[in-house]
């Protein structure tokens, strides 16, 4: 006799199967012309908003440099990493602007014009720093998020709009962590610029943030269907919670911590952490970190920042990506656990770049500001 | 991008497209809501295209860049309204379903978004827990118990149709 989940299933089929059908479905036909125009124009206007900030990074270091203001104080819209320093591996084009445009970083958008990952940039007079404004954060994270009291569908939906507030603290807290922002990429990246700015009476609820760490800013070989990864990625997600959404998650995490981000089960690891390491800020905020020991895959390092308010802002960093063997090869995957069948690890970093410290610290930057 | 790409987009547009609304319409309800969603799966698609293109595991984006685009607009609503658990009924007096899907669907949209999700794609698409699991981003036990909460909760509502008859309609 079969057991109940099989005649629950058996139940559900023949439910769904007798609505396979086409019939009496309102005639629609996709429009693909349609789709493709929407396309091009975004991909025109990230074009557009990559020559902007070149441009405007230019003037800007130069301003800098003859005036020595040194380091921007600005109001955290942007990130700017060090200068000068531009990592080899970073994919910082090596045309005469100098500073990255973050689309020609992308080799999603770009792939054919885009140089040659990791190519040397010039050693030339002027090494503007890369600079992203918040705006283009969506070509290195794919972003999902929620709000309300606007015109607010999430993630990439149209009519999405998003905090201003909100993805400055993402791109500070990723400046923390990838300070060259040669690492980071998103697989889907947002169509960018990112609408700032949420409506009159709107409130962000949610942002959620994730990216693949690469070797070297290179996310191609990811795309690749392959049998035997052989190049060592990890996967990383910064979130901001306010303390409605901050109340959502059950705690029943490491630490307290709530166990979903974005409804994505974070901690579905079987595994020890290691003690809570409790860090007091002087606004009266709080950093925890805690990292997963003895862990066959790599490592996975988790850091919340909680404001007196309730909110959060969190990084999940592991040193590992989890691939689903699927009929094709394998895929990249958003999970952390290789526990259930057709999930198996990459190969994990060599030299994890991050820790519970640099976490901590990245969280601790004063611009980094919890959800109203 | 060149004609080529074009035209091989074209071809996965109108190869896809009808089966991804139907899809849609199974999570949201909605049609119209369907074809907006499926519309702006293309346009995500394109933007990506050549990178894409390349996946053998292309159909399980689609799936997925469907899935979160629902998720994403089902999630706001969430937000501003009632928990799923406690929605009003949707129909307004004399727009009863009229046919099988419609009754399915009614049923479906009174039940937890997630839960609807796995729902269509464990039971719609065929994915198995592991795939649906992976789309999801979750664990294969909670795509276990959200099909299991799921599934009791879709019983009842189909009490009484074609579905699930009841003692005397057998």
């Amino acid at each position: 006799m079969p057991d109940l989940d099989t005649r629950e299933d058996d139940w559900a089929r023949g439910v769904f199967d007798r609505v396979r059908t086409g019939q009496d479905e309102p005639r629609w036909i996709p429009d693909a012309e349609g789709a493709s125009r929407l396309s091009t124009r975004h991909r025109q206007r990230r074009t557009r908003v990559a020559g902007a900030v070149t441009m405007a990074a230019v003037i800007g270091v130069s301003a800098t440099a003859y005036a020595t203001l040194g380091r921007n104080g600005g109001d955290n819209r942007q990130v700017t990493p060090p200068a000068a320093t531009t990592s080899p591996s970073s994919s910082v084009p090596s045309s005469s602007a100098s500073a990255t445009s973050p689309s020609a970083s992308t080799p999603s958008t770009t792939p054919s014009t885009s140089p040659p990952t990791g190519s040397p940039t010039t050693t030339g007079t002027t090494t503007a720093k890369p600079t992203v404004d918040d705006a283009s954060l969506g070509e290195y994270f794919q972003f999902t998020g929620g709000s309300m009291g606007g015109s607010g569908f999430g993630g990439a939906s149209k009519g999405m709009r998003w905090s201003t507030d909100g993805m400055a603290t993402i791109g500070t807290v990723w400046q923390g962590m990838d300070p060259t922002l040669g690492h980071v990429r998103a697989l889907i990246a947002n169509p960018v610029p990112l609408p700032l700015g949420l409506s009159s009476g709107e409130r962000q609820l949610e942002i959620y943030g994730a990216g693949y760490w690469t070797p070297n800013g290179d996310i191609t070989p990811m795309t690749r269907p392959t049998q035997h990864p052989t190049t060592p990625f990890g996967y990383v997600t910064i979130s901001s919670t306010s303390p409605i959404a901050s109340n959502d998650g059950k705690p029943n995490g490491p630490c307290g911590i709530p166990d979903q981000v974005f409804g994505r089960s974070l901690f579905g690891i079987p595994t020890a952490w290691s003690p809570c390491d409790t860090r007091p800020q002087s606004d009266g905020s709080v950093i925890v970190t805690t990292h997963a020991q003895n862990l066959a895959e790599g490592t996975s390092t988790i850091a919340v920042r909680e404001f007196p308010s309730g909110a959060k802002v969190m990084i999940t960093a592991a040193s590992y990506l989890v691939y689903y063997r699927g009929p094709g090869g394998l895929s990249p995957s958003v999970t952390w656990t290789t526990q259930a069948p057709d999930y198996v690890a990459g190969p994990k970093m060599d030299s994890v770049p991050w820790t519970d410290d640099s976490l901590a610290a990245a969280l601790s930057a004063p611009g980094v500001k919890g959800l109203p | 991008m060149d004609r080529s790409y074009e035209a091989e987009f074209a071809e996965l547009v109108a190869a896809k497209g009808a089966a991804l609304r139907r899809t849609a319409y199974l999570m949201c309800g909605d049609w119209h809501l369907a074809e907006d969603l499926v519309q702006g799966v293309f346009v995500k698609i394109h933007l990506h295209w050549r990178r894409i293109r390349r996946q053998d595991s292309f159909d399980a984006y689609l799936r997925t860049t469907l899935f979160h685009a629902y998720l994403d607009t089902r999630r706001a609503k969430w937000r501003r309204e009632t928990p799923a658990e406690y929605l009003p009924d949707l129909e307004a007096p004399g727009t009863e379903p009229n046919d099988d899907r419609d009754v399915l669907v009614a049923a479906l949209r009174r039940i937890p978004p997630r839960q609807r999700a796995v729902l269509v794609l464990r039971y719609w698409e065929d994915l198995s827990v592991e795939e649906t699991a992976g789309l999801l981003g979750c664990a294969a036990g909670t795509v276990k118990s959200q099909a299991s909460k799921g599934l009791a909760a879709l019983r009842p509502l189909l009490a009484g149709t074609v579905f699930e008859p009841t003692n005397a309609d057998c």
